[in-house]
């Protein structure tokens, strides 16, 4: 790494100038980019971490205003920074295929570019240099590839090719802003391995901004943290994590979730089972269109089996697609199922009367995903968390309903100031709070709970999930837990199951998970998720090649083998089940490798 | 390849339509008492009306009546206008080039003018220019074209005498009527166009194009229009149905001699066959003209090409 | 925060908005209180004041708006059809929105054929330009007003049965009503309560459109002759009636053309109005 600071910036400032009033985003901040490091910029949203890449880009449109020094090798960039823009300094998005026109062919928007700033190329030579970036990117079939659309790529691809473009200017610095947030864990390892390479290979000095903890301990030479605007802390990588000086670093890393931690106990699982799922499968068959060949249904579900106790938390850990959500909503009774079976506290869902069903809704209930799409807009908090009360007319008069609303309010962390606000006037947080409220009204046994804590912050994340374990504990509450992020499920599953297209391949206790791993599915989604431990960082990774598959064209024979390195012959022709491994009864498999069945 | 296939399913969609608003038609000529008297006049012989029922296949069941009624209107008949017994096909027909004439040119005014001027409202947006653009616009669509055509004349053929106040003899007769009938639909152009522009910049790629050095001028010719080019080509459909509905009333007032004026009179004086005639005739040209407008939106969105997702 | 309470004010009630508002409000007046508003019958003859001129032209107060050819009250006159036209439009509105939006959350709700014939039948009608509809009825049925009120309601039904059965469905697919379903409620409740109040504000900026194209639809057929008819008197046959005395009392024909620009104009506005108020909340 070469001493002298590619980038340099001496008391930034950016201020946005909205009909409200005037916003500091970032206020006086320096910061240094070495040519070949890859710098770390972490923040929780709205620490300016993003405002401060714009501002160097010169893109913060016409309401923002930029004051301080900036300097790129050794020069200022003052309004010329448009001349920089792409040449010296690139930046990639956290949207991939929001940067992409979605009107023009890949090929199109990659020929712009190299028009643009290597005029020196004739027209053949740039078509061979746009297929030589999509290659060092890491495409197959790169020709394939210039003819295609935006839409017709996946999100991986599309982040990839959003990389290329901005490699064919062929800049010194790449501004990366939160370029993995979007995507699934594996794939999300594919693109971080990518910008280390071509660190690697060239030299090109990165500002990796995230929030994600892991990412820096995994990726970044040096770290800047970042809050409300201004710097807390600079350091290198081992250093921030061995002694972090600020507070605020200081809880990020607490609030961090690690995979090492083990946190809830395992009771006495009672012997019968609260809900019972066997077999539950869910094809999608598209409408009969006429004039269209017959699509093959969609597999999202395929056969997927497990029992929960009271008091018991299962988790379905998957990346987007696998199923896990879909299998969520059937449980909750939001979706009907294909095929299979439904048992909750021993009566089966599918021949229950409908008024067996409606009683039957008191006792599970669901929380979504996203807090502001759960809460209706238009009505304040109170009302919504009194409807289920209002529903099954249950609850007494109207002062006794308001008790327990007061009261399931309180259980949940939250005061009565809450009751009479609509949901857009209340934080994040606080609007998950209010959801899980709605669905304890009514005392439920169980609460089937979809990515609670994925549109959160870390800090806040950390604290639902507290809160649904105290609740957990209190009421003897059995949760199915839905979530893509495996650290967190540590801290509350007593049994995880890892899901893979529609099914089941690994199903154990955390630490057994964690430790031992049998399924080449599960070790790689491990493998992929950065621990925040920069110690870690020399460990061989498993990468898996590819995409997360389509669920509409499943092969035959175990569905990982395509991506499987460990893959026999057998693997092609006999569908694994899943079963118990030779140590462990609690541990179940579904691969001919781990079975030793090949 | 699908694009075939979304192609041939709006052809069939078109096909459809056109096929309703024909039985619609039917439903409407039926239920509006005998078709004979209806479409002959009130001073038809019973032996005309006879004649015309075994023509019509009125004499016959409802079903076979339909068929009969399609097969005729397949073939251009669509009875005779009773004022002077000719065909309505041939009445209609000799009309429509000046319809077109006068359609043609208010077309050509809406999107020359609108379009620039929505392109430069987006651009300057805020600004005084904007400001202006948008209240002439808003004034355009409110201000009815009957009343438009009213005040030209006031002022250009009362008042002023500059302007004949009708007719389509010279041609400079034609100005108020093309201003008449463009006024709206340059001012619904012109915002939807503004409206388009400010979508399309505000998208995502917009800032990630800047970041590899394109320049403004360059993203807004190569980058923004293009993606607002698609909202405003439906537009385009939308200001055709806004075009006859025009025609009806700019041609009735100021005499222009097209099928507008025709349907306004025909109307007064029951001659029903001439009715059905235009109203069949502007039906299928409406729905061709939006097939056309589909089918382009299709060539210019590249996402419309796959086929549409599926409820899950 | 820097602006001024009065600014603050401001960009809550533009003072075109405020105007637009005051405009309609007289109208509505105007509109109601037509009968005892007037100062005479404006079918009366005063052909002792033909052919007067309005108040601020030269004329009397004794009619303030002038007078035609055979001394009827212009200023009665237009009470009157403004009474109708508002009235007319005002009804057709509601009846396009009422059955437009009942028709969509069927769809929406029952999907299947029913859905598949309510879409057919919208692109049937926004396939031809309904004022070619409406001739087509007049000519078939005839001119009576219960018929023409029917018509006019019929305009534009199928953009209410698009909204709803769009927002119907995007509606319920949104996390709180899956999640008010998975509680139990049923369908009713969930219309009603969750999917028609997000509904509405949509519903109603479209009316705002609306209203002002039926109130034009109504005075243009009137205008041609096929509308309302005599004795009734409407915005469009006052202009048709003032177009042959563009020579000699040209404001028989622009008095009501104003008015009825302005109407237009004033609803437009309030219609843009509302639906940039209702962004921010729905965001």
């Amino acid at each position: 790494m070469s001493e002298a600071a590619l980038l340099e910036l001496r008391d930034l400032s950016v201020r946005f100038h909205t009909p409200e009033g005037v916003v500091e985003a970032v206020s006086g901040i320096d910061l240094t980019v070495r040519a070949g490091e890859i710098l770390g910029l972490v923040g929780e949203s709205g620490s300016g971490k993003s405002a401060t890449c714009l501002a160097v880009m010169g893109l913060l449109g016409p309401r923002g205003e930029t004051t301080g020094e900036l300097r790129f090798q050794g020069r200022l960039i003052g309004a010329d920074a448009a001349r920089l823009r792409g040449h010296g300094i690139g930046m990639i998005f956290q949207e991939p295929r929001a940067s992409l026109n979605p009107v023009f062919t890949i090929g199109h928007q990659l020929r712009e570019v190299l028009a643009l700033h290597r005029p020196d190329l004739t027209a053949s030579a740039a078509a061979d240099e746009a297929s030589a970036l999509l290659h060092r990117v890491g495409l197959p079939a790169p020709e394939r590839q210039l003819r295609a659309y935006p839409h017709e790529i996946s999100g991986g691809m599309a982040q990839r090719v959003a990389i290329a473009l901005a490699l064919a200017a062929q800049p010194r610095l790449l501004l990366a802003d939160e370029p993995t947030t979007a995507l699934d864990v594996t794939v999300q390892a594919q693109v971080l391995e990518l910008l280390l390479r071509l660190r690697d290979e060239t030299e090109l000095a990165i500002v990796l901004v995230t929030h994600d903890l892991g990412i820096v301990a995994r990726y970044a030479d040096r770290v800047s943290v970042m809050r409300a605007g201004k710097v807390v802390e600079q350091a290198s990588v081992q250093t921030l994590f061995a002694q972090p000086t600020h507070t605020y670093t200081r809880q990020l890393l607490d609030a961090l979730p690690r995979m090492t931690e083990r946190v809830a106990q395992v009771e006495a699982v009672p012997a019968t089972p609260l809900l019972r799922v066997s077999g539950l499968t869910r094809h999608f068959v598209p409408r009969r269109r006429p004039f269209r060949r017959a699509t093959p249904p969609l597999r999202a579900v395929d056969g997927v089996s497990f029992d929960i106790a009271a008091g018991e938390t299962l988790a379905l850990v998957g990346e987007s697609g696998c199923g896990k959500s879909t299998t969520a909503l059937m449980v909750a009774g939001l979706l009907g199922h294909t095929a299979g079976r439904i048992e909750f506290a021993g009566r089966d869902l599918a021949t229950s009367s409908e008024t067996q069903r409606r009683a039957l809704r008191r006792e599970l209930q669901i929380v979504l995903q996203d807090p502001g799409e759960a809460l209706d807009p238009r009505l304040s908090c109170g009302t919504q968390v009194t409807e289920p009360l209002l529903i099954h007319r249950t609850g007494g008069n109207r002062q006794q309903r308001r008790e327990t609303v007061r009261a399931t309010l309180r259980s949940v962390g939250l005061d009565d100031w809450v009751i009479d606000r609509r949901p857009h006037e209340i934080s994040g947080g606080q609007r998950q709070r209010v959801a899980l409220a709605r669905a304890l009204v009514l005392q439920p046994r169980m609460l089937v709970l979809d990515e609670p804590t994925s549109a959160l912050d870390v800090s806040i994340q950390a604290q639902v999930i507290d809160l649904l374990s105290r609740l957990q504990r209190e009421r003897g509450l059995a949760y199915l837990f839905i979530s893509h992020d495996l650290r967190l499920v540590l801290r509350i599953a007593h049994r995880v199951a890892v899901v893979y297209l529609g099914r089941i391949v690994e199903l154990a206790e955390p630490a057994q998970l964690f430790a031992m791993p049998r399924h080449p599915y599960t070790k790689a989604l491990l493998s992929a998720v950065p621990e925040p431990d920069p110690a870690q960082r020399g460990h061989q990774r498993i990468l898996l090649p590819g995409e997360p598959p389509n669920p509409t064209a499943v092969a035959a024979g175990c569905r990982f083998r395509q991506r499987c390195a460990l893959a026999l012959p057998i693997c092609a022709q006999v569908d694994p089940t899943l079963g118990q491994t030779s140590h462990d009864q609690a541990h179940q498999v579904a691969c001919h490798v781990a079975q030793g069945t090949a | 390849m699908d694009a075939g296939s979304v192609i041939l399913r709006k052809c069939l969609r078109a096909l459809l339509t056109l096929w309703i608003v024909v039985s619609l038609t039917f439903v409407v000529l039926r239920s509006a008492g005998d078709p004979a008297i209806v479409i002959l006049g009130s001073d038809a012989t019973p032996a005309m009306i006879d004649a015309f029922h075994h023509q019509w296949g009125l004499d016959q069941p409802l079903p076979i009546q339909y068929v009969v009624y399609f097969a005729h209107i397949l073939h251009g008949d669509f009875g005779s206008s009773f004022l002077d017994s000719r065909p309505a096909l041939t009445v209609v027909a000799e009309r429509i080039p000046r319809t077109l004439q006068l359609s043609g040119l208010g077309l050509l005014l809406m999107l020359c003018i609108g379009i620039p001027a929505g392109v430069a409202a987006a651009l300057n947006r805020g600004r005084a220019l904007d400001r202006v653009i948008v209240a002439a616009s808003v004034m355009g669509h409110s201000v009815p074209s009957f009343f438009l055509a009213i005040l030209l004349i006031l002022l250009f053929s009362v008042r002023w005498r500059l302007l004949p106040s009708g007719g389509a003899e010279a041609a400079h007769t034609i100005i108020m009527p093309a201003i008449t009938i463009a006024a709206g639909g340059t001012g619904v152009i012109a915002r939807f166009t503004r409206a388009a522009m400010l979508d399309a910049l505000r998208q995502p790629f917009v800032r990630a194009v800047q970041a590899r050095g394109v320049g403004w001028p360059r993203v807004i010719r190569g980058h923004v229009m293009p993606n607002a080019a698609i909202p405003t080509v439906t537009m385009i459909g939308f200001l055709l149905g806004g075009l006859v509905a025009g025609a009806v009333i700019t041609e009735t007032v100021f005499a222009w001699p097209g099928i507008g004026w025709l349907i306004v009179t025909s109307v007064a004086r029951r001659d029903l066959a001439v009715v059905q005639c235009i109203v069949l005739l502007v039906a299928s040209t409406m729905v061709l003209a939006n097939l056309i407008v589909d089918l382009l939106y299709v060539w210019l969105d590249p996402r419309m090409r796959a086929p549409a997702p599926e409820d899950a | 925060m820097s602006a001024t309470p009065l600014r603050a004010m401001g960009r809550r009630w533009p003072i075109l908005v405020v105007l637009a508002f005051a405009w309609i409000g007289l109208c509505v007046v105007a509109a109601v209180l037509a009968p005892k508003l007037s100062p005479i019958d404006y079918q009366a003859l005063d052909l002792r004041a033909r052919l007067a001129p309005p108040l601020l032209f030269g004329g009397t107060w004794q009619h303030v708006l002038g007078t035609d050819e055979v001394g009827h009250d212009v200023f009665s006159r237009l009470l009157a059809s403004m009474r109708v036209s508002l009235s007319v439009a005002f009804i057709g509105t509601l009846i396009g929105a009422t059955l437009g939006t009942t028709l969509g959350f069927l769809a929406a709700h029952f999907r299947g054929w029913l859905d598949d014939v309510v879409m057919m039948l919208a692109d049937a009608q926004a396939a031809i330009p309904f004022i070619i509809v409406a001739l087509t009825i007049i000519a078939f049925f005839g001119t009576s007003l219960a018929l023409f009120v029917v018509v006019v309601g019929l305009y534009g039904w199928q953009t209410y049965a698009r909204l709803a059965r769009a927002m119907a469905l995007s509606t319920t697919r949104r996390g709180y009503v899956r999640a008010v379903v998975a509680l139990g409620a049923r369908p009713m409740r969930i219309y009603l309560r969750h999917v028609l109040p997000n509904v509405a504000g949509v519903l109603i900026v479209n009316a705002t459109i609306g209203f002002p194209e039926v109130i034009l639809l109504e005075t243009a057929l009137s205008f041609l002759g096929l509308g309302i008819q005599p004795p009734l008197s409407s915005l469009g046959s006052m202009l048709s009636y003032g177009r042959s005395y563009l020579g000699s009392a040209w404001w028989i024909a622009v008095l009501p053309g104003v008015v009825l620009s302005f109407c237009t104009l004033s609803v437009s506005l309030i219609g843009d109005w509302v639906r940039d108020r209702l962004d921010p909340i729905l965001r």
